[in-house]
């Protein structure tokens, strides 16, 4: 395989290190959530949140979820199946199921407890879904990066996606993944344009929103935009920027079509991560590393990867 | 009602578009990835066309920072440890990628409360974090106090703090 084809967009390299990329982010995620605290807080503080209700419908169930045993033992069963996942790729295959499943109940416990959405961690979830259930040799027939792993093992062959060939079933799969990124993006920034309009761009209403974020507490702690709000000149840039913004989540369907446009809103949605980490204290790490990983895969290549090829035929 | 159908058709065409303009090929050669896809079509744009997440987790609205009118408050949530020093908690111990999912928590008990003090769930809640503090730094909290500070734009200081509750340990 040349480099170029290593480093082309759905390939098996590509959906490789996506997986790799997910499965890392919430082993990093779970291994660093006190859940066996969980279990200290009073009962009243939980309640089922969205699907959670029925995973902790009944009191009974409660109890069970909420108690450090099965917290700890699921909190150390999602580690090692995330790690597992990890270095077995394609030996237990059935273990992203597995994974998924696992994350996906800390997570509701989660939010039963703290009643809060947090969107930094949808997109990962979203992904991770895509890997559990398209984990199987019909898509990913070989998951691994090395060049010599091209040829099949005879006693493991790959099978195909119903109609297509091997390769893409990778690309469908990258495909889906990068589906799951770009439509939360599209829906902030038509939300914005159907809830805001232009009010939410010329009014005041960022700053207002920097100066809330940034005296709440939190562990970044940066306060540095409170004083440069202030400046007329730097205040309309950042108006500016927030409607250049919006503008590029709204078009985010444009990074499966162009190479060039994907660099660009690359930068853009980058930029604007890391400008809220410091104006607002709120940093979606674990987007930037999917976006990074997803869509900024072979962007120095020239030719257009195989799915731009069959998107524009 | 009639703005959750609108809304819904809203998303849902424009989720249509994007997998229809961008992923035709896949979809058409496998029956596996048409089933997901069509049921995050439809799940996706619904979850965005409710107004509450608690509800629809994990399918929910993706609506920050949209509103022209953000919160004119926000909660400080001071403790003063057995050294007498006054700081902020620190929530980080207690979620290392959302702590400020506990905040809000917090919030909206002592909202729901109604009080200063003396409430059974609030003060068993709070009890808790001083107890996680206690075990991560060595600190015993001796004053849990939850603060109600109005924003105010640019370099000006806050707004006067307005006391919402306070909890001290049981003897």
């Amino acid at each position: 395989m040349t480099s170029q084809g290593r480093w082309g967009w759905g390939t098996k390299q590509h959906a490789s290190a996506v997986r790799l990329a997910v499965l890392g982010i919430w082993l990093m995620i779970v291994a660093s959530t006190p859940y066996e605290q969980y279990a200290r807080f009073p009962a009243g503080m939980s309640a089922g949140f969205g699907l959670g209700r029925l995973l902790l419908g009944h009191e009974t169930l409660k109890s069970f979820f909420f108690s450090s045993p099965v917290l700890l033992a699921l909190k150390w069963s999602a580690i090692v199946s995330c790690l597992l996942a990890i270095l077995l790729p394609n030996r237990w295959r059935w273990l992203t199921p597995v994974v998924f499943v696992n994350i996906l109940v800390l997570d509701l416990l989660t939010k039963a407890i703290n009643g809060f959405a947090n969107h930094a961690q949808l997109g990962p979830l979203f992904v991770l879904l895509v890997f559990a259930v398209f984990s199987d040799r019909d898509y990913l027939p070989l998951i691994r990066f090395r060049d010599a792993a091209d040829a099949v093992p005879a006693r493991d062959p790959p099978s195909r996606p119903p109609g297509g060939t091997a390769e893409s079933g990778y690309a469908s799969v990258v495909w889906l993944a990068g589906l799951m990124l770009i439509i939360p993006y599209t829906y902030i920034a038509l939300n914005r344009l159907l809830q805001g309009g232009t009010e939410l761009f010329l009014g005041d209403a960022l700053l207002d929103y920097i100066a809330f974020n940034s005296r709440y507490y939190s562990a970044y702690e940066s306060t540095v935009f409170v004083g440069w709000i202030q400046i007329p000149w730097l205040a309309a840039m950042l108006k500016g920027g927030y409607f250049v913004t919006t503008l590029f989540e709204l078009t985010s369907v444009g990074v499966l079509f162009s190479q060039r446009f994907r660099l660009l809103w690359l930068v853009v949605i980058a930029s604007f991560h890391f400008i809220t980490l410091v104006s607002m204290n709120i940093f979606f790490w674990e987007n930037l590393v999917l976006m990074a990983v997803i869509f900024g895969w072979g962007i120095w290549t020239r030719s257009p990867s195989p799915m731009e090829q069959g998107s524009l035929a | 009602m009639m703005t959750i159908i609108g809304n819904f058709l809203i998303y849902f065409l424009v989720t249509v578009g994007i997998v229809l303009l961008s992923g035709r090929r896949h979809l058409a050669r496998d029956k596996r990835l048409a089933t997901v896809v069509g049921a995050l079509v439809i799940l996706l744009p619904a979850g965005q066309a409710m107004p509450r997440s608690r509800a629809t987790y994990p399918f929910i609205r993706w609506a920050m920072y949209s509103s022209t009118a953000p919160p004119r408050t926000y909660q400080e949530y001071l403790i003063r440890d057995d050294s007498g020093r006054v700081y902020h908690y620190p929530f980080e111990h207690i979620a290392f990628s959302s702590p400020r999912a506990f905040m809000i928590r917090l919030e909206q008990l002592v909202q729901a409360c109604n009080c200063t003090g003396s409430d059974e769930l609030v003060d068993d809640v709070i009890a808790t974090f001083a107890s996680i503090h206690r075990d991560r730094t060595g600190r015993t909290v001796t004053q849990f106090q939850v603060y109600e500070v109005p924003v105010t734009t640019g370099s000006q200081p806050p707004g006067p703090r307005t006391l919402r509750y306070t909890w001290r340990p049981k003897r």
